[in-house]
C-alpha cells in the first residue's frame, strides 16, 4: 500500500537581513522509480562566505545520490567542490574574497530517504541541522541531536575544502531504519528551530500541536517566528522549516 | 548575561587599536632579529585582516564592527590610518577593507582539492608600515581611547561591549597610564564591560606567555603593569582559548600576552555560525 503524504516547506532569513542573505537551502523530491522520496536540508555557516551556494549544491547532490555513509563524500567531493568554485570564482576578486574562497564554504545537511511503499527511512546528518519525527503526537525520533545544549555555535560542518571532511565521527546516519506509518509527521529543521522544539520538550511542552498549527496554516510562519524572535524564544537566524505528514 | 549581545550591521560593534610607536620599538627581538616595530606592524595588519575576513561574505564586507587605530610616538597619540581613511577615529570595516595603504602580493600554499598543496599567489593587505618616534605617551593614548569609546557607547548603547588592544614595549613615558586604563575597563554597553586587552612586545625576555594568571611570575615591571592594566578574560573567551587553542587558562587570567599572538580575541567574538573545522587547518 502506498502512503500518503503532504508536504510544506518555510524559510526565513535571520532578522535584519535581506530575503537573498538567507543562506539555507532544502529540497523535495518527488518519489523516484523506487517510489523513494529525497528531503534535505542544508544551512551555509554565517562565517564562511559562498556558503548558500555550497547548501544549493549539498541538498542537489543528496537529492540525487543519496549519503548512505561517509565514504560518498570521498567519491562526490571533487565534482561538488568543481561545481562550487564554477559558481563563486571569478576574475579580479578583492583579497578579502579570494582569501575566504580558499578558507573554503561550510554547511549542515540533513538528509532524509523515505520509501512511499514501505515507509522505511534512512537519515544522514553532518552538522546541527535535526530531524523529528512524531507519531500520536508524541515525539518518538530526535535526530542527530538530542539535547537542546548540544546546539552551539560551533559545529561541524561540511566544507568545501576536503581537508576540513576528515571526521568521520561527526557524520551520522542512521543504523536502523525508521518505519514511517500513516499519521505520523516527520519535521526538519535548521538549528533555531531545532532548538527551540528541543528546549520545550525538556521542559514538558509538547511541540506537536505548535508545529502541527504551522503545517496546517493555523498560525503564519513568519508572524509565529517574529513571535518567538522578539520573545527571546529562539535565536535570531536563518530558519528552514521542512514538514511530510502522512495520511 | 554579559557579551551575548548579537552583533549585525545594524548594531555593530567596535575594534580600538593602541600601537606604540615609539623609538624603543626599533629594539631587536632577540629570537627573530626583526624590530619590535615590525612585528607590532606585521600583528596589526594580520588582526585588521582577520577581522575584514570574518566579515567578508559573498557580496562584500558587512559592517558588523567600526574600528580605529591610534598610534602613539613623540608627536602624541593620533589617528594612524593611512591614505582615504586618514585622520579618521573609528571606520566601518568595508571602508578599511577596501582602502589598505597598498595590496602586496605573496606566495602562499594552499589546499588542491585532491589532499595535496600547491603554491598560489595571493594578495596581502598593509594598512601600517612600521614607524618609530621619541618617547611612549600611553597615557595619552588611553586618554584619548576614553573619549572615543565614551562616544561610541553613547551611539550605541546596546552594542556587544568594544575591544580594546594596546600593542606595546610597555615603556611609558607620560606616566603612568593605569588609571586610564581602569577608566576604560569600567565603562559598559548594556551588555558589559570594554574588554581591554594588553599585548607585550619585549624585547627583554624570550618567554611567550597567553592570557596567563596571577600566579605566573612575569619577567619585569612593564609586563606587571600591563597585566595589571588588562580585563579579566571573559569566560566565553576562556572556553574559545581552551576548546579550539588547546590553551590552559587560569581561573583568574587577564586579557594579556606577552609576545604571543592574540588571535583568539577575533576568533572568539562570533558574528554567527563559526564552523568547528573552520579553524583546524590553518
Amino acid at each position: 500500500m502506498m502512503l500518503n503524504y503532504n508536504a510544506k516547506t518555510f524559510t526565513a532569513p535571520k532578522k535584519g537581513n535581506a530575503e537573498n542573505e538567507n543562506e539555507d537551502a532544502f529540497i523535495l523530491t518527488y518519489p523516484n522509480e523506487e517510489s523513494i522520496i529525497r528531503i534535505a536540508v542544508s544551512d551555509g555557516a554565517t562565517e564562511s562566505s559562498f556558503s548558500k551556494e555550497w547548501a544549493e549544491l549539498l541538498v542537489r547532490y543528496y537529492a540525487i545520490y543519496n549519503f548512505e555513509n561517509e565514504t560518498f563524500f570521498q567519491s562526490l567531493h571533487p565534482s561538488l567542490r568543481n561545481q562550487w568554485l564554477d559558481k563563486v570564482n571569478t576574475q579580479d576578486l578583492p583579497w578579502y574574497a579570494q582569501e575566504k574562497l580558499e578558507m573554503g564554504a561550510f554547511a549542515t545537511i540533513l538528509g532524509a530517504s523515505i520509501s512511499t511503499i514501505s515507509g522505511e527511512c534512512n537519515i544522514s546528518a553532518i552538522g546541527d541541522s535535526n530531524i523529528y519525527i512524531y507519531r500520536d503526537e508524541k515525539m518518538i525520533l530526535k535526530f542527530p541531536i538530542e539535547k537542546a545544549s548540544d546546539f552551539g555555535s560551533s559545529p561541524f560542518l561540511l566544507s568545501s575544502v576536503l581537508e576540513r571532511n576528515k571526521r568521520a565521527d561527526k557524520f551520522f546516519f542512521s543504523e536502523e531504519l525508521y518505519k514511517l506509518h500513516n499519521g505520523d509527521l516527520v519535521v526538519i529543521g535548521t538549528d533555531a528551530i531545532g532548538q527551540w522544539i528541543l528546549l520545550q520538550e525538556e521542559n514538558n511542552i509538547s511541540t506537536y500541536q505548535e508545529l502541527l498549527s504551522l503545517y496546517s496554516g493555523k498560525f503564519d510562519f513568519n508572524n509565529w517566528l517574529n513571535e518567538q524572535r522578539i520573545e527571546n524564544k529562539i535565536k535570531n537566524d536563518d530558519t528552514t522549516l521542512v514538514f511530510l505528514k502522512f495520511e | 548575561m554579559a557579551y551575548t549581545a548579537e552583533i549585525s550591521r545594524t548594531n555593530p560593534s567596535c575594534f580600538l587599536f593602541l600601537i606604540d610607536q615609539s623609538g624603543s620599538m626599533s629594539d631587536n627581538f632577540t629570537e627573530t632579529q626583526k624590530p619590535k616595530s615590525q612585528a607590532v606592524a606585521d600583528a596589526i595588519n594580520k588582526l585588521l585582516q582577520q577581522l575584514v575576513i570574518k566579515c567578508a561574505k559573498s557580496e562584500g564586507v558587512r559592517d558588523y564592527y567600526h574600528v580605529g587605530v591610534i598610534g602613539y610616538n613623540s608627536d602624541g597619540a593620533k589617528p594612524a590610518f593611512a591614505g582615504a581613511i586618514a585622520g579618521r577615529e573609528l571606520v566601518p570595516i568595508s571602508e578599511i577593507a577596501n582602502t589598505p595603504a597598498r595590496v602586496e602580493e605573496r606566495n602562499k600554499k594552499i589546499d588542491d582539492g585532491a589532499g595535496g598543496l600547491i603554491t598560489t599567489t595571493v594578495k596581502f593587505p598593509i594598512w601600517f608600515d612600521a614607524i618609530t618616534k621619541g618617547g611612549t605617551p600611553m597615557k595619552e593614548a588611553f586618554q584619548r581611547a576614553n573619549i572615543i569609546i565614551d562616544k561610541w557607547l553613547a551611539d550605541h548603547p546596546d552594542c556587544f561591549p568594544p575591544v580594546i588592544i594596546n600593542i606595546t614595549d610597555g615603556e611609558s613615558t607620560d606616566g603612568s597610564p593605569l588609571d586610564e586604563m581602569d577608566k576604560l575597563k569600567n565603562k559598559a554597553s548594556s551588555d558589559g564591560t570594554v574588554i581591554l586587552f594588553n599585548i607585550h612586545a619585549s624585547a627583554r625576555s624570550n618567554n611567550i606567555i597567553s592570557f596567563c594568571g596571577s600566579s605566573t611570575t612575569l619577567p619585569d615591571q612593564y609586563a606587571e603593569l600591563l597585566f595589571q592594566g588588562a580585563s579579566l578574560l571573559p569566560e566565553f573567551m576562556k572556553s574559545v582559548g581552551k576548546q579550539e587553542y588547546g590553551l590552559t587558562i587560569a581561573e583568574d587570567a587577564k586579557a594579556f600576552v606577552l609576545n604571543a599572538d592574540p588571535e583568539l580575541l577575533i576568533t572568539a567574538i562570533d558574528i554567527g555560525t563559526r564552523p568547528s573545522n573552520a579553524l583546524a587547518v590553518r
